[in-house]
Protein backbone atom coordinates (compact mmCIF):
# COMPACT_ATOMS: atom_id res chain seq x y z
CA UNK A 1 0.00 0.00 0.00
CA UNK A 2 1.60 3.50 -1.29
CA UNK A 3 1.88 5.84 2.00
CA UNK A 4 1.10 8.82 -0.41
CA UNK A 5 -2.17 10.05 -0.54
CA UNK A 6 -3.46 10.41 -4.00
CA UNK A 7 -7.74 11.37 -4.13
CA UNK A 8 -8.37 10.05 -7.55
CA UNK A 9 -7.04 6.49 -6.84
CA UNK A 10 -8.46 6.82 -3.19
CA UNK A 11 -12.28 7.79 -4.44
CA UNK A 12 -11.89 4.81 -7.34
CA UNK A 13 -10.82 2.22 -4.24
CA UNK A 14 -13.69 3.85 -2.27
CA UNK A 15 -15.79 2.45 -5.04
CA UNK A 16 -14.92 -1.05 -4.84
CA UNK A 17 -16.24 -3.38 -2.23
CA UNK A 18 -13.04 -5.27 -1.75
CA UNK A 19 -10.92 -1.74 -1.18
CA UNK A 20 -13.08 0.60 0.37
CA UNK A 21 -12.27 0.31 4.05
CA UNK A 22 -8.73 0.21 3.80
CA UNK A 23 -9.35 3.50 1.36
CA UNK A 24 -11.51 5.23 3.82
CA UNK A 25 -9.05 4.92 7.05
CA UNK A 26 -6.52 6.19 4.61
CA UNK A 27 -9.40 9.14 4.46
CA UNK A 28 -9.56 9.23 8.04
CA UNK A 29 -5.82 9.79 8.95
CA UNK A 30 -5.55 12.54 5.54
CA UNK A 31 -8.73 14.41 7.19
CA UNK A 32 -8.95 13.79 10.83
CA UNK A 33 -7.09 16.37 12.03
CA UNK A 34 -7.97 19.34 10.03
CA UNK A 35 -11.42 18.54 10.10
CA UNK A 36 -11.26 17.97 14.56
CA UNK A 37 -9.54 21.68 14.69
CA UNK A 38 -12.31 22.88 12.31
CA UNK A 39 -14.91 21.49 14.84
CA UNK A 40 -13.01 21.97 17.98
CA UNK A 41 -12.88 25.77 17.19
CA UNK A 42 -16.54 26.15 17.07
CA UNK A 43 -17.56 23.88 20.08
CA UNK A 44 -14.94 24.22 22.56
CA UNK A 45 -15.03 21.17 24.28
CA UNK A 46 -12.29 18.05 23.43
CA UNK A 47 -15.10 15.36 24.07
CA UNK A 48 -18.03 17.12 22.02
CA UNK A 49 -15.34 17.38 18.85
CA UNK A 50 -14.27 14.17 19.28
CA UNK A 51 -17.82 12.83 19.12
CA UNK A 52 -18.63 14.78 16.18
CA UNK A 53 -15.69 14.01 14.49
CA UNK A 54 -16.49 10.46 15.12
CA UNK A 55 -20.38 11.31 13.62
CA UNK A 56 -18.57 12.91 10.36
CA UNK A 57 -16.88 9.84 9.69
CA UNK A 58 -19.84 7.48 10.26
CA UNK A 59 -21.81 9.63 8.22
CA UNK A 60 -19.04 9.46 5.39
CA UNK A 61 -19.03 6.11 5.62
CA UNK A 62 -22.84 5.36 5.56
CA UNK A 63 -22.57 7.23 2.40
CA UNK A 64 -19.56 6.88 0.65
CA UNK A 65 -21.12 4.47 -2.00
CA UNK A 66 -23.29 7.32 -3.15
CA UNK A 67 -20.22 9.72 -3.62
CA UNK A 68 -19.14 10.03 -7.15
CA UNK A 69 -16.23 12.70 -6.71
CA UNK A 70 -18.24 15.29 -8.33
CA UNK A 71 -17.22 17.35 -5.70
CA UNK A 72 -13.72 17.28 -3.83
CA UNK A 73 -13.70 14.56 -1.09
CA UNK A 74 -12.33 17.15 1.68
CA UNK A 75 -15.45 19.77 1.07
CA UNK A 76 -17.78 16.72 1.18
CA UNK A 77 -16.73 15.74 4.27
CA UNK A 78 -16.28 19.25 5.43
CA UNK A 79 -19.61 19.94 4.75
CA UNK A 80 -20.91 16.83 6.48
CA UNK A 81 -18.63 18.31 10.02
CA UNK A 82 -19.98 21.75 9.65
CA UNK A 83 -23.56 20.28 9.32
CA UNK A 84 -22.54 17.97 12.71
CA UNK A 85 -21.57 20.52 14.36
CA UNK A 86 -23.99 23.40 13.43
CA UNK A 87 -26.76 20.93 14.78
CA UNK A 88 -25.15 20.51 17.52
CA UNK A 89 -24.60 23.44 18.55
CA UNK A 90 -28.70 24.52 17.97
CA UNK A 91 -28.89 21.87 20.31
CA UNK A 92 -26.86 23.35 22.74
CA UNK A 93 -28.41 26.51 22.02
CA UNK A 94 -32.16 25.13 23.50
CA UNK A 95 -30.47 23.28 26.33
CA UNK A 96 -28.76 26.61 27.61
CA UNK A 97 -31.71 28.74 26.53
CA UNK A 98 -29.80 31.18 23.86
CA UNK A 99 -32.44 32.95 22.04
CA UNK A 100 -32.30 33.21 18.48
CA UNK A 101 -30.16 36.47 18.20
CA UNK A 102 -27.92 35.88 21.39
CA UNK A 103 -24.52 35.08 22.24
CA UNK A 104 -23.00 31.94 22.79
CA UNK A 105 -21.77 33.12 25.75
CA UNK A 106 -21.76 28.82 27.15
CA UNK A 107 -19.11 28.65 24.76
CA UNK A 108 -16.83 31.05 26.61
CA UNK A 109 -17.74 29.59 29.93
CA UNK A 110 -16.72 26.14 28.59
CA UNK A 111 -13.45 27.54 27.15
CA UNK A 112 -12.43 29.35 30.25
CA UNK A 113 -12.63 25.97 32.35
CA UNK A 114 -11.05 23.59 29.11
CA UNK A 115 -8.15 21.94 30.07
CA UNK A 116 -7.14 21.58 26.49
CA UNK A 117 -7.00 25.22 25.90
CA UNK A 118 -3.10 27.06 26.59
CA UNK A 119 -3.18 30.05 24.93
CA UNK A 120 -1.78 33.22 25.97
CA UNK A 121 -4.33 36.33 27.07
CA UNK A 122 -4.23 37.47 23.74
CA UNK A 123 -5.66 34.24 22.20
CA UNK A 124 -7.95 33.87 25.23
CA UNK A 125 -9.30 37.27 24.41
CA UNK A 126 -9.42 36.54 20.16
CA UNK A 127 -11.19 33.69 21.66
CA UNK A 128 -14.16 35.15 23.31
CA UNK A 129 -14.37 37.75 20.20
CA UNK A 130 -14.92 35.33 18.17
CA UNK A 131 -17.80 33.46 20.24
CA UNK A 132 -19.59 36.24 19.97
CA UNK A 133 -19.58 36.87 16.33
CA UNK A 134 -23.09 35.60 14.62
CA UNK A 135 -22.38 31.36 13.78
CA UNK A 136 -21.34 32.19 10.38
CA UNK A 137 -19.16 34.52 10.55
CA UNK A 138 -17.73 32.40 12.94
CA UNK A 139 -17.04 29.82 10.68
CA UNK A 140 -15.66 31.97 7.97
CA UNK A 141 -12.90 34.11 10.44
CA UNK A 142 -12.12 30.10 11.63
CA UNK A 143 -11.44 29.03 7.77
CA UNK A 144 -9.50 32.39 6.69
CA UNK A 145 -7.85 33.06 9.71
CA UNK A 146 -6.76 30.09 11.82
CA UNK A 147 -6.77 27.32 8.68
CA UNK A 148 -5.64 30.12 6.15
CA UNK A 149 -8.61 28.95 4.01
CA UNK A 150 -8.89 30.18 0.33
CA UNK A 151 -11.94 31.86 -0.30
CA UNK A 152 -12.70 29.99 -3.36
CA UNK A 153 -12.29 26.53 -1.28
CA UNK A 154 -14.84 28.04 1.55
CA UNK A 155 -17.29 29.40 -1.20
CA UNK A 156 -17.43 25.66 -2.62
CA UNK A 157 -17.95 24.23 1.14
CA UNK A 158 -20.74 26.78 2.39
CA UNK A 159 -22.34 27.75 -0.72
CA UNK A 160 -21.76 31.41 -0.24
CA UNK A 161 -20.13 33.64 -3.07
CA UNK A 162 -16.82 34.76 -2.51
CA UNK A 163 -17.54 38.54 -2.12
CA UNK A 164 -20.52 37.68 0.47
CA UNK A 165 -17.46 35.79 2.59
CA UNK A 166 -15.10 38.32 2.10
CA UNK A 167 -17.60 41.16 3.29
CA UNK A 168 -18.75 38.23 6.41
CA UNK A 169 -14.70 38.06 6.64
CA UNK A 170 -14.32 42.05 6.90
CA UNK A 171 -17.54 42.34 9.36
CA UNK A 172 -16.45 39.60 11.33
CA UNK A 173 -12.23 41.48 11.90
CA UNK A 174 -14.07 44.66 12.59
CA UNK A 175 -16.53 43.48 15.28
CA UNK A 176 -13.14 41.33 16.73
CA UNK A 177 -11.19 44.37 16.56
CA UNK A 178 -14.00 46.55 18.47
CA UNK A 179 -13.97 43.84 21.65
CA UNK A 180 -10.50 43.83 21.56
CA UNK A 181 -9.81 47.12 21.74
CA UNK A 182 -12.86 47.70 24.26
CA UNK A 183 -11.36 44.91 26.35
CA UNK A 184 -7.67 46.71 26.64
CA UNK B 1 -2.76 49.02 18.03
CA UNK B 2 -5.02 46.88 15.66
CA UNK B 3 -1.71 45.31 13.66
CA UNK B 4 0.04 44.98 17.36
CA UNK B 5 -3.00 42.79 18.48
CA UNK B 6 -3.28 40.65 15.06
CA UNK B 7 0.76 40.43 15.46
CA UNK B 8 0.34 39.46 19.24
CA UNK B 9 -1.91 36.41 18.09
CA UNK B 10 -0.59 35.31 15.10
CA UNK B 11 -3.10 32.90 13.82
CA UNK B 12 -2.12 30.78 17.20
CA UNK B 13 -6.01 28.95 18.28
CA UNK B 14 -4.58 27.97 21.89
CA UNK B 15 -6.22 24.75 21.74
CA UNK B 16 -3.88 21.76 22.17
CA UNK B 17 -3.97 18.58 21.03
CA UNK B 18 -5.39 16.12 23.38
CA UNK B 19 -2.75 13.52 24.57
CA UNK B 20 -0.19 12.19 22.83
CA UNK B 21 -0.92 10.94 19.33
CA UNK B 22 -4.54 11.21 19.27
CA UNK B 23 -5.10 11.29 15.50
CA UNK B 24 -3.32 7.96 15.53
CA UNK B 25 -5.37 7.14 17.80
CA UNK B 26 -8.94 8.05 16.72
CA UNK B 27 -7.99 6.83 12.92
CA UNK B 28 -7.48 3.05 14.51
CA UNK B 29 -10.15 3.77 16.53
CA UNK B 30 -12.25 4.75 13.74
CA UNK B 31 -11.25 1.41 11.56
CA UNK B 32 -12.72 -0.65 14.56
CA UNK B 33 -16.17 1.61 14.55
CA UNK B 34 -16.74 1.18 10.95
CA UNK B 35 -19.83 -1.38 10.57
CA UNK B 36 -20.20 -3.30 7.16
CA UNK B 37 -21.08 -1.73 4.22
CA UNK B 38 -23.94 -3.62 1.66
CA UNK B 39 -22.69 -2.22 -1.75
CA UNK B 40 -25.61 -2.74 -3.90
CA UNK B 41 -25.28 -5.80 -7.16
CA UNK B 42 -24.63 -4.83 -10.10
CA UNK B 43 -27.79 -6.01 -12.55
CA UNK B 44 -26.75 -8.49 -14.98
CA UNK B 45 -26.63 -7.13 -18.50
CA UNK B 46 -29.57 -10.03 -20.53
CA UNK B 47 -30.39 -10.52 -24.16
CA UNK B 48 -33.47 -9.13 -23.56
CA UNK B 49 -32.18 -5.76 -21.34
CA UNK B 50 -30.17 -5.16 -24.94
CA UNK B 51 -33.06 -5.20 -26.70
CA UNK B 52 -35.89 -3.86 -24.43
CA UNK B 53 -35.90 -0.59 -25.84
CA UNK B 54 -36.23 -1.07 -29.36
CA UNK B 55 -38.83 -4.28 -28.77
CA UNK B 56 -41.03 -1.60 -27.20
CA UNK B 57 -40.52 1.67 -29.39
CA UNK B 58 -41.40 -1.31 -32.38
CA UNK B 59 -44.67 -2.81 -30.23
CA UNK B 60 -45.66 1.30 -30.25
CA UNK B 61 -45.76 2.27 -33.13
CA UNK B 62 -47.37 -0.80 -34.16
CA UNK B 63 -49.66 0.29 -31.50
CA UNK B 64 -50.27 3.93 -32.93
CA UNK B 65 -50.83 2.25 -36.58
CA UNK B 66 -53.69 0.36 -35.49
CA UNK B 67 -55.11 2.83 -33.53
CA UNK B 68 -55.12 4.85 -36.75
CA UNK B 69 -56.84 2.72 -38.75
CA UNK B 70 -59.20 1.69 -36.20
CA UNK B 71 -60.01 4.87 -35.73
CA UNK B 72 -60.55 7.26 -38.94
CA UNK B 73 -63.98 6.13 -40.15
CA UNK B 74 -63.80 8.67 -42.77
CA UNK B 75 -61.22 7.54 -44.66
CA UNK B 76 -62.88 3.93 -44.44
CA UNK B 77 -66.27 5.36 -45.74
CA UNK B 78 -64.74 6.95 -48.74
CA UNK B 79 -62.92 3.41 -49.63
CA UNK B 80 -66.48 1.50 -49.22
CA UNK B 81 -68.44 4.49 -51.61
CA UNK B 82 -66.00 4.08 -53.77
CA UNK B 83 -65.45 0.54 -53.97
CA UNK B 84 -69.24 0.19 -54.50
CA UNK B 85 -69.38 3.20 -56.88
CA UNK B 86 -66.54 1.02 -59.26
CA UNK B 87 -68.56 -2.00 -59.23
CA UNK B 88 -71.78 -0.39 -59.95
CA UNK B 89 -70.08 1.11 -63.28
CA UNK B 90 -68.71 -2.26 -63.85
CA UNK B 91 -72.23 -3.91 -64.24
CA UNK B 92 -74.01 -1.22 -66.04
CA UNK B 93 -71.11 -1.49 -69.04
CA UNK B 94 -71.34 -5.31 -68.71
CA UNK B 95 -75.10 -5.21 -69.34
CA UNK B 96 -75.14 -2.10 -71.78
CA UNK B 97 -71.89 -3.73 -74.07
CA UNK B 98 -73.61 -6.91 -73.86
CA UNK B 99 -77.12 -5.93 -74.83
CA UNK B 100 -78.64 -9.09 -73.63
CA UNK B 101 -82.73 -8.85 -73.52
CA UNK B 102 -84.64 -12.08 -71.90
CA UNK B 103 -84.78 -13.91 -75.78
CA UNK B 104 -81.25 -13.95 -75.44
CA UNK B 105 -81.28 -15.46 -72.15
CA UNK B 106 -84.13 -18.19 -73.41
CA UNK B 107 -81.99 -18.95 -76.56
CA UNK B 108 -79.17 -19.52 -74.63
CA UNK B 109 -80.35 -21.59 -71.76
CA UNK B 110 -82.54 -24.00 -74.66
CA UNK B 111 -79.12 -24.87 -76.25
CA UNK B 112 -77.11 -25.33 -73.38
CA UNK B 113 -80.19 -27.42 -71.84
CA UNK B 114 -81.80 -29.17 -75.20
CA UNK B 115 -84.72 -28.08 -74.54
Amino acid sequence: MSSVYNEEVIVARLQDPRHCREAFTQVVKQYSESLYWQIRKMVVSHDDADDLLQNTFLKAWQNIIYFRGDARLSTWLYRIAINETLTFLARQRQQNNVPLDGEDSFLIEQLESDEWFDGDEAQRLLQEAVFRLPEKQRLIFNMHYFDEMKYEDISRILGTSVGALKASYHHAVKKIEEYLTSTN
Amino acid sequence: MKNEIWQKIDRKHGFTEPGKDYFERFAARMEEQLPELEFPQKPKITLWSHIQTWVYMAAMFVGIALMIRIFSPARNQDDLLAKEQSQEAFYDELIWTSCVDNGDVYIYLADAYDY
